[in-house]
């Protein structure tokens, strides 16, 4: 029955397989290969080599704007793992004691996950109004209108906000996985440590950190593509551009204005454009490949 | 076809002004000791914010001409007589700084959407900004009693620069299989008519000759058009990426926010610029 | 795993504290939607004086949302509808049929988990273009399906490989044929993994404003997160109505998800939380 068992494969494997290559492998492919050529508006010129490549890293303003935005990415990362992830990790600690409600806040500490970032965005950024929002109204009816500011359009504020902001949207997620991580540690381990009259803080190192090993991996390789692929939050609250004065930009924002143009530009460069989004590629898929390799490894078999 | 003209002028509301006792101002100080009186009166002088760049590359387009001489300074800086470094511009500049006192509380967060409400709600007494608000002002508050003035130069014997600049146009694809029907399109919106009926319904300026102007405060910015200056990085220097426009944008952000000197706004756009504007590379 | 130890109120406060971090704002949101905007600006936290419909309706018919809730509903189905069928026959190939390449096909599939497909934007968009699919669902449909394949691949492929070895053996000595030993017999075993695809899926498809912002240009065919930015731009000083139309905006999602919460739950955090 070779024949139609190959033809039953062709069935199954086909429709997934050609939509798969057609709409993601060659359009990863193509942008690969678009970086190398020069571009005039959507209309693609001569074989560039690697010319994009060198005017982004040579000719101002791109090499600061290039870097200024990884650099964000980069503190949008650290600042989400030690907020977030953290806070997320306590609370689930806090909810695997079983407390009572531990279902009801369980649905609602999860419920910001499934809003668009879109809404969430343009929620905040009413709230966060310095003029109009509730946040600085908030803030003066309690007396503290000296800590009223401009949240997102102050440089030094901007970024952290946020993140924040993101924060509030995100924390269900780890905070649901690190409890299910640490609901799956077998009771018998802790009743072991308990009979050897291990404490708290003993169980807590011991045990169930270690345990929990495979969802923190999780987390910060999901953690880290979040915040490599940030776009849509700093779209809507601040706009392509990323102010105040490029406080808020971003490799995602930098790459879509570079393809696409920015307010008052309209002129794209698909060249360099291109450029960034290979080097945006190389970053995530060596990340994405160690993290997924580290976790193989560390797993720690529950035999 | 061009469709509109635009102009970048300064709004007020009058009543507040009658009810604080104050008046247009003739030069710059006037305006200052202006803005001072009323806010010391407990009114926001300036609706005008700096979250969004390009509001503050207008702020810019309506305060600076006077200072580095509008035209004069145009043509130098496109001929390659000089560049943004040139402390002609960069003084013009600084002179934004002297508005921050007046702008909201927390202006750097203020977006567009925000100054507008302000302005409408009569929460603020000036808007900065340009002559396309004339319609959107009047349908959004009818009740709003405003007009216009140029910002004040440095003596009263100086007529005000106004920057000015075409807002756009209609084009055909050269490709269209349309084309007489296109063709037909476009020749009408050179016409008197369209041009009137242009004016008529948005309140804007038409380019079209021989339009007449009703709208009193349109009036005034056709008035002020006499003597326009182009509105220099829109007209100047947009050719090609990165435009003088964005360059300027962020810097300006960074100027009024503190974290830039007005010589450093200078610098940047210039050091942007000669990528593709050879004078600038000397 | 419960446990009887010193439950301090200070635990209990940390939890009423982020209920209340996470349902102030979201309820502040909704409350707003019935006030008028100068309400909203005099007495942000209060509730409202009138409990007043016109903002949403204003948002439902002048701002067209019902246009964009549709297109959302008709390209979330859609998408969601093909890659779990086209998901669900190439995991049935792939875990329970012994061929050359099925690994390296597997792992070819799961690339698409690691690399964001939203990179390859400018070829998508030029794709789109020369199919003659820009401005269409079908744009949307087609890349959304895509790229949910390699998630349901990763996740239908575990729970077919775990079917009972002689399943399918048995099926074909009845004299079954293949596709009905697929829809008849397998895909009942696997439901709650299509479940679970489905919703982790159908999510991120519902709130994608991404791939509508780059593809779609009318304003008939805008989904709703799209949607949501040209009504901003629209209505920007109407904060009544803004408010209004985000509480429309996230209204199916929430009231789905209290519906639906565990199923949601396990769903979003499928591949993150082992069983």
């Amino acid at each position: 029955m070779r024949a139609s068992r190959r033809l039953w494969l062709i069935v199954f494997l086909g429709p997934a397989l050609v939509l798969f290559v057609v709409f993601v492998t060659y359009p990863i492919l193509s942008a690969l290969a678009y970086s190398l050529y020069a571009w005039e508006g959507i209309g693609r010129r001569g074989f560039a080599g690697l010319a994009n490549f060198v005017r982004l890293f040579q000719t101002f303003p791109y090499p600061r704007l290039l870097a200024g935005a990884f650099w964000h990415n980069v503190v949008v990362f650290v600042l989400t793992m030690l907020i977030q992830n953290v806070v997320a990790l306590g609370l689930a600690l806090l909810l695997a004691r079983g407390p009572r409600g531990a279902r009801a806040y369980r649905v609602i500490f999860f419920l910001p996950v499934t809003l668009s970032l879109v809404i969430v965005g343009f929620m905040w950024a009413l709230f966060l109004n310095p003029v109009f929002g509730v946040v600085n109204k908030s803030l003066a009816a309690i007396g503290l209108s000296g800590l009223a500011r401009p949240w997102l359009g102050d440089p030094s504020t901007a970024l952290v906000t946020l993140t924040l902001v993101n924060a509030w949207r995100w924390l269900g997620f780890p905070t649901l996985v690190f409890l299910a991580g640490i609901n799956a540690v077998p009771d018998d381990y802790l009743e072991a440590a308990r009979i050897d009259g291990a404490g708290e803080t003993a169980v807590l190192r011991h045990i169930i950190f270690p345990l929990l090993a495979p969802a923190v991996t999780i987390i910060v390789t999901l953690t880290f593509i979040g915040s490599f692929n940030w776009f849509e939050l700093p779209y809507v609250v601040q706009g392509v551009s990323g102010p105040p004065n490029r406080a808020t930009d971003v490799l995602g924002l930098l790459f879509y204005r570079t393809a696409f143009g920015e307010v008052d530009t309209g002129l794209q460069d698909i060249g360099i454009g291109s450029a960034i989004a290979v080097l945006m590629f190389i970053l995530m898929a060596t990340v994405s490949t160690l993290g997924a390799l580290y976790m193989r490894r560390r797993e720690v078999e529950l035999a | 076809m061009p469709f509109a003209t635009q102009t970048l002028v300064i709004f007020y509301n009058k009543k507040i002004f009658r009810q604080h006792g104050v008046s247009v101002p003739k030069t710059w100080d006037a305006f200052l000791t202006l803005m001072k009186t009323l806010k010391d009166k407990g009114v926001t002088p300036l609706a005008n914010g700096a979250k969004e760049g390009w509001t503050l590359e207008i702020l810019s387009g309506v305060i600076a001409p006077n200072f580095y001489g509008g035209t004069n300074f145009y043509e130098a800086v496109t001929r390659g007589h000089t560049t943004f470094r040139d402390p002609t511009y960069t003084n013009a500049l600084a002179r934004m700084l002297d508005l921050r006192p007046y702008m909201p509380q927390g202006f750097m967060g203020v977006d567009y959407a925000t100054m507008q409400q302000l302005f409408l709600n009569e929460q603020a007494a000036m808007f900065i900004g340009g002559s396309w608000e004339i319609g959107f002002f009047k349908q959004q508050n009818k009740n709003l009693d405003f007009d216009v003035f140029a910002a004040p130069p440095e003596r009263a014997d100086q007529i005000p620069w106004v920057s000015s600049f075409n807002d756009g146009n209609y084009g055909i694809n050269a490709k269209t299989p349309y084309m007489d029907a296109a063709m037909k399109f476009i020749r009408f919106t050179a016409t008197k008519e369209w041009g009137q009926m242009f004016t008529d319904m948005l309140a804007q300026m038409s380019p079209v000759p021989g339009v007449v102007i009703k709208d009193p405060v349109l009036l005034q910015v056709q008035a002020m058009n006499r003597k326009s200056t182009p509105y220099i990085m829109l007209v100047g220097f947009r050719w090609q990426a990165p435009t003088g426009s964005t360059l300027l944008q962020s810097a300006l952000q960074a100027m009024m926010a503190g974290q830039m000197t007005p010589a450093q706004v200078g610098d940047e756009v210039t050091r942007g610029l000669s990528a593709w504007v050879d004078s600038f590379r000397r | 795993m419960s446990r009887r130890s010193p439950w301090t109120p200070a635990m209990h406060v940390v939890l009423v504290a982020n209920a209340a971090l996470v349902l102030i704002p979201i309820v502040l949101m909704g409350l707003s939607g019935f006030k008028t905007t100068r309400e909203i600006f005099q007495s942000p936290f209060g509730l409202p004086a009138t409990w007043s419909l016109e903002n949403f309706a204003k948002v439902w018919v002048e701002a067209r949302f019902g246009a964009y809730f549709q297109n959302s509903v008709v390209v979330t189905v859609a998408s969601a509808a093909i890659l779990v069928a086209f998901g669900a026959m190439a995991s049935y190939a792939l875990g329970r049929f012994a061929f050359r390449g099925n690994e390296l096909l597997y792992v070819y599939f799961l690339t698409g988990l690691l690399l964001p497909i939203r990179l390859a934007i400018i070829p998508l968009f030029i794709l789109m273009r020369n199919l003659h699919l820009l401005d269409s669902l079908w744009s949307l449909i087609l890349i959304y399906a895509a790229s949910g394949l390699p998630s349901a691949i990763f996740i239908l492929t575990g729970f077919f490989r775990q079917l009972p070895a002689d399943l399918d053996s048995a099926a074909r000595i009845d004299g079954a044929g293949e596709w009905t030993i697929f829809t008849r017999i397998m895909l009942p075993l696997v439901r709650p993994a299509l479940v679970i695809v489905t919703i982790y899926n159908i999510i991120p498809i519902w709130n994608d404003f991404f791939f509508p912002l780059v593809f779609i240009k009318s304003e008939a065919l805008k989904t709703l997160p799209l949607g949501m930015t040209t009504f901003f731009g629209q209505y920007y000083t109407d904060y009544a109505a803004l408010f209004a139309g985000l509480t429309l905006a996230a209204l199916p999602v929430i009231a789905l998800y209290v519906a639906l919460s565990q199923h949601f739950i396990r769903g979003l955090t499928a591949g993150a939380v082992k069983g």
